[in-house]
């Protein structure tokens, strides 16, 4: 490969998605198609421009990748074929692994990843529960908190995880080759947070199945 | 007509309800769907580098042991990273050998896999035509927004356009509905960031919502469960955001389907929606009935020609 490549132009070119980002001509359809490009610091061109000229902490730091909704807007118009969405990705793996994932999203993710990785299967509760206690999102709980009412009232949260035979396969095909697990070994999940889950997905059914009698015995008088 | 189906993380707890119809519906028209043994969840869009593929390639090689060669995907996201995957099996001899050396236990891809989403294989394997030959209660009149989201038809791949396509509408045609057509029919509704940043998926969401109310649309469909968080159960959020009421049914294309074939709706799990699916329900009642009283009418007008 080249060397007189900056060092970060060939870390994201190693990367899925990046081995076409030279090919951009900053003609700026990804950021005209891109949805989100209101909350985005430079949306998609600019952080091709940013790749190419090495800016590491400008792009790494921006929160853009986090943002990025994977609707491949970008990644099907673009002219040059570049797939900017999973380009995204592959900066949001970079971006942990040099310690700048920080945004709400990232926590989402690790936390997403951490369940699925538990049972093999996602488990809604438990992933609300790593979540917020990771990310301390207090205001995203509280606007989550009229939604779990309806959710446990139409059985839309499960009670109990399903899991698959041996999820320990899910770590290993995880760790496959992925930079972000090597860098930092995942830590086995405490004991408590699972009984935690265990413990509010009991109380939640509880006072699902009293509000339930009680909605009716509501309709039996009326 | 044999498929193994993988019904993703999603389709087993929020969006029962997609589950149940797709099953009621492959059910009545005779396909055959075999659940994929001891599958395990592809990741989403939480899975990067080699997870991103590996997650999906044990669910292929699990298929692979059941003897099945196609893979049916309900959830769009499960679809696009389980065909992803797929795709790069059949890529090159490396690639597999690669894939397949990461691969857990005994665990194996030999045979290529094709995965499909439900819709397009309905139209492309099934055919629209067997379909319409079997509605019973056609939607007549009922103004329908079909939204596909983003991985049903994105990235490009042979199906249908990522700019306009159109396999959701002539499947409501087919159902005898009246398509609604509105600009944001393949723009992203912001699910992906449903939990961090909710107040985006609320105004994206809003947009999408807003643009198919403005149109006449009295009922959304469409084949994914993010999308239908955020568009059911986010749209109170979304009314906030856009500041006017909605209250705009979203249905999967499959319990509409299931309607128009006569399933019971019991079977379609039309109680789980949060915005209520009630009028639909009941316009799709009214109007059967309306066709049964033709249909008396008809009768008693003869029999009356006949005694005159």
């Amino acid at each position: 490969m080249d060397k007189t490549l900056n060092p970060f132009l060939l870390a994201v070119m190693e990367k899925p998605g990046g081995d076409k980002v030279q090919q951009c001509i900053q003609c700026a359809t990804c950021s005209g198609s891109c949805p989100v490009i209101e909350e985005m610091e430079y949306g998609p061109r600019r952080i091709m421009y940013l790749i190419q000229s090495g800016a590491e902490e400008q792009v790494l730091s921006s929160h853009d990748m986090w943002y990025c909704v994977s609707c491949y807007s970008c990644t099907s118009r673009c002219p040059r074929e570049i797939p900017i969405t999973e380009l995204m990705a592959s900066l949001r793996e970079l971006a942990g692994e040099k310690g700048y994932a920080e945004d709400k999203e990232a926590q989402f993710g690790q936390a997403f990843a951490e369940t699925y990785q538990h049972h093999g299967r996602l488990f809604e509760p438990e992933l609300m529960l790593r979540y917020y206690l990771r990310s301390w999102d207090i205001k995203g709980l509280l606007g989550m908190v009229p939604l779990a009412l309806p959710m446990l009232l139409k059985d839309k949260l499960p009670f109990w995880p399903e899991r698959i035979e041996n999820p320990t396969v899910m770590t290993a095909m995880c760790q496959g080759k992925v930079s972000g697990e090597e860098h930092s070994p995942k830590k086995r999940s405490p004991w408590w947070s699972w009984s935690i889950g265990a413990l509010l997905a009991s109380g939640g059914a509880i006072c699902g199945a009293l509000l339930w009698m009680v909605g009716r015995g509501l309709e039996e008088e009326l | 007509m044999r498929y193994a189906y993988y019904p993703g993380c999603s389709l087993q707890s929020g969006a029962k309800e997609y589950d149940l119809s797709t099953r009621a519906v492959f059910a009545r028209l005779g396909i055959e769907l075999v659940e994929i043994a001891d599958w395990s969840c592809c990741g989403a869009v939480h899975a990067e580098g080699r997870a991103n593929i590996n997650l999906s390639a044990r669910n292929l090689a699990l298929a692979e042991v059941q003897g099945m060669t196609t893979i049916v995907a309900p959830c769009s996201g499960c679809y696009l990273n389980l065909r992803r995957a797929a795709k790069t099996v059949v890529s090159g001899k490396k690639m597999r050998q690669q894939i397949n050396a990461e691969l857990p236990g005994e665990l194996q891809i030999t045979a290529d896999i094709e995965v499909l989403h439900p819709l397009y294989l309905l139209i492309e394997e099934y055919g629209l035509e067997k379909i319409r030959a079997q509605v019973t209660h056609p939607l007549t009149g009922l103004r329908v927004a079909s939204y596909y989201g983003c991985m049903l038809t994105r990235p490009k791949d042979r199906f249908d356009s990522p700019e306009k396509p159109k396999g959701l509408d002539e499947l409501m045609r087919v159902l005898g509905a009246e398509v609604v057509a509105f600009p944001y029919q393949s723009k992203c509704c912001g699910g992906a960031l449903a939990i961090s940043h909710s107040d985006v998926t609320a105004k994206l969401s809003g947009k999408v919502l807003g643009s198919a109310q403005e149109r006449g649309a009295e009922v959304v469909t469409l084949g994914c469960p993010m999308c239908h968080t955020a568009l059911d159960l986010y749209q109170h959020k979304a009314e906030r955001a856009l500041k006017q009421t909605l209250d705009l049914p979203i249905l999967y294309f499959t319990q509409l389907m299931g309607l128009a074939l006569g399933i019971d709706e019991e079977q379609l799990g039309l109680n789980r929606h949060i915005v209520s699916t009630a009028p639909v329900v009941a316009r799709v009642s009214e109007e059967a009935r309306k066709r049964e009283g033709d249909k008396a009418r008809k009768r008693e007008g003869e029999k009356a020609r006949v005694v005159v």
